[in-house]
């Protein structure tokens, strides 16, 4: 009888903040997990530089951190995004960010300035095609991202794909991986799309056999190409252990007000009753006193989440969708899911899944 | 010289790249890069400049003589037409 693979131990990455830069964005795509009215019906919102600095020195201080990623919105629509940078290097981190590669040229200039601290620049990519992913993202998204990447490629400049798994993305995982390769990408990272609505989770998330059947690909396309192809956390996981970088405290979110809270993915969740993720403003309070509550909420959520874990196994019981799945357990923990009906479609999981990225065969990133 | 003007494929990403020019072909999923002389040869191409045109902006940007400039093109375009790059109307 094969040997099961051996169980890696879970690697949080660097210790690092997540950066929401703004409220807005240029591109409305109907995935996204972020608020309506933040994005489109609220004055635009852009963490100042003196913000950025306190921010910045005081997660040095307090957290340790040596890596900040940029989000937002969109980030690159911040208007002073090379003086962003050129913080960033002062205080010696390393940058990263998420953009649609609309408004790449313009900040091109500061992040080739600051190319020595470029940790990887990440475009989201919704298809392998002109076709594809400008359906989601409207005409001349494609071309616009290919340039932008371009312009990483013949400067050296790491940068990768992240692509939402739906039920398109889910067809082309083959044909994804190999575009992301052969224009030279560090790796691709795929993510579960979040229920950001009913409507999107009946229409758009992928059946609990899909998942399964994604997550398998995935792993097996892992152990085919050169390049590291990832699942971010969010996929079916029952070990106890913490599943993430913020639940494990190494990583924190400093959203678009300035507001220090848990997770990138729980912040400002389109449709959300529940603020227990953000535990302080950053505009009028200490860093040290905000991150110490910060660290209560995720030791209180992992040990809840274990607690959860435990008796379900205890009983014989596997966890349904929810439960197993990290991200939509947070989502319902902190009263952040539209309806529990919105992911009843999703939410039938009988058996636990091939837990692929537990194997170490492939890379996890947190 | 061919009268036909040559004119990028509709499957071919340029992108201005500090003078100089990079080149994605969505077909073949390649990457060429363009020297700052192939750059502005490509940017006239996009236009739908005249050869005639495109030879006579490269002697005034440089000192050649209207031969060398002639030469210049007419060997860029054959390598760009013998990688698919550019289609002829």
């Amino acid at each position: 009888m094969k040997e099961p693979d051996s169980i890696a131990k879970p690697d949080y990455g660097a210790r690092r903040l997540s950066i929401e830069l703004t409220n807005i964005c240029n591109l409305h795509c109907s995935y996204c997990l972020r608020d309506e009215d933040a994005l489109y019906n609220t004055r635009a919102s852009f963490l100042p530089l003196e913000l950025l600095q306190k921010i910045f020195s005081e997660g040095r201080r307090v957290m340790g951190i040596t890596n900040v990623g940029f989000t937002g919105g969109e980030p690159t629509l911040h208007p002073q995004f090379d003086r962003v940078l050129d913080l960033v290097v002062q205080n010696g981190l390393q940058f990263s960010f998420v953009t649609n590669g609309w408004h790449f040229d313009r900040i091109w200039p500061a992040v080739n300035n600051h190319r020595d601290s470029v940790n990887n620049i990440a475009f989201s990519l919704d298809g392998a095609t002109r076709e594809e992913h400008d359906c989601w993202r409207g005409e001349g998204s494609f071309v616009r991202l290919v340039r932008a990447f371009s312009l990483c490629y013949g400067s050296d400049i790491p940068f990768n794909f992240k692509v939402a798994l739906r039920r398109d993305t889910v067809a082309k995982l083959e044909p994804l991986a190999l575009f992301a390769a052969r224009m030279g990408a560090s790796h691709l990272r795929f993510a579960h799309v979040l229920p950001n609505s009913d409507e999107f989770a009946s229409s758009e998330m992928l059946s609990t056999e899909e998942r399964q059947r994604a997550e398998q690909e995935i792993a097996n396309l892992s152990r085919i190409f050169k390049m590291p192809i990832a699942i971010d956390v969010g996929y079916y996981n029952t070990d106890v252990v913490s599943p993430c970088s913020p639940l494990a405290g190494v990583s924190a979110n400093i959203d678009y007000r300035g507001y220090l809270t848990l997770c990138c993915n729980l912040s400002g969740f389109r449709g959300a009753v529940g603020q227990g993720d953000v535990v302080g403003d950053l505009n009028t309070e200490d860093f040290t006193a905000a991150y110490e509550r910060l660290s209560a909420v995720a030791d209180a959520q992992r040990e809840v989440r274990a607690k959860r874990l435990t008796s379900l196994a205890e009983q014989g019981i596997a966890p349904d969708l929810v439960t197993g799945s990290p991200c939509l357990f947070c989502l319902e923990s902190f009263a952040k899911l539209p309806s529990k009906s919105g992911v009843a479609g999703i939410n039938q999981r009988s058996l636990p899944v091939f837990d692929a990225f537990n194997s170490g065969r492939s890379t996890v990133i947190n | 010289m061919s009268s036909s003007i040559p004119v990028p494929g509709k499957d071919i990403v340029f992108t201005d790249f500090d003078g100089e020019g990079m080149i994605v072909d969505l077909n073949t999923k390649q990457y060429f890069k363009l020297n700052e002389t192939a750059a502005l040869i490509w940017r006239n191409l996009e236009s739908a400049k005249p050869i005639d045109e495109i030879v006579a902006e490269l002697q005034s940007r440089y000192e050649v003589t209207r031969e060398q400039a002639t030469s210049s093109v007419e060997k860029l375009l054959q390598k760009l037409a013998a990688n698919k790059l550019v289609q002829t109307n």
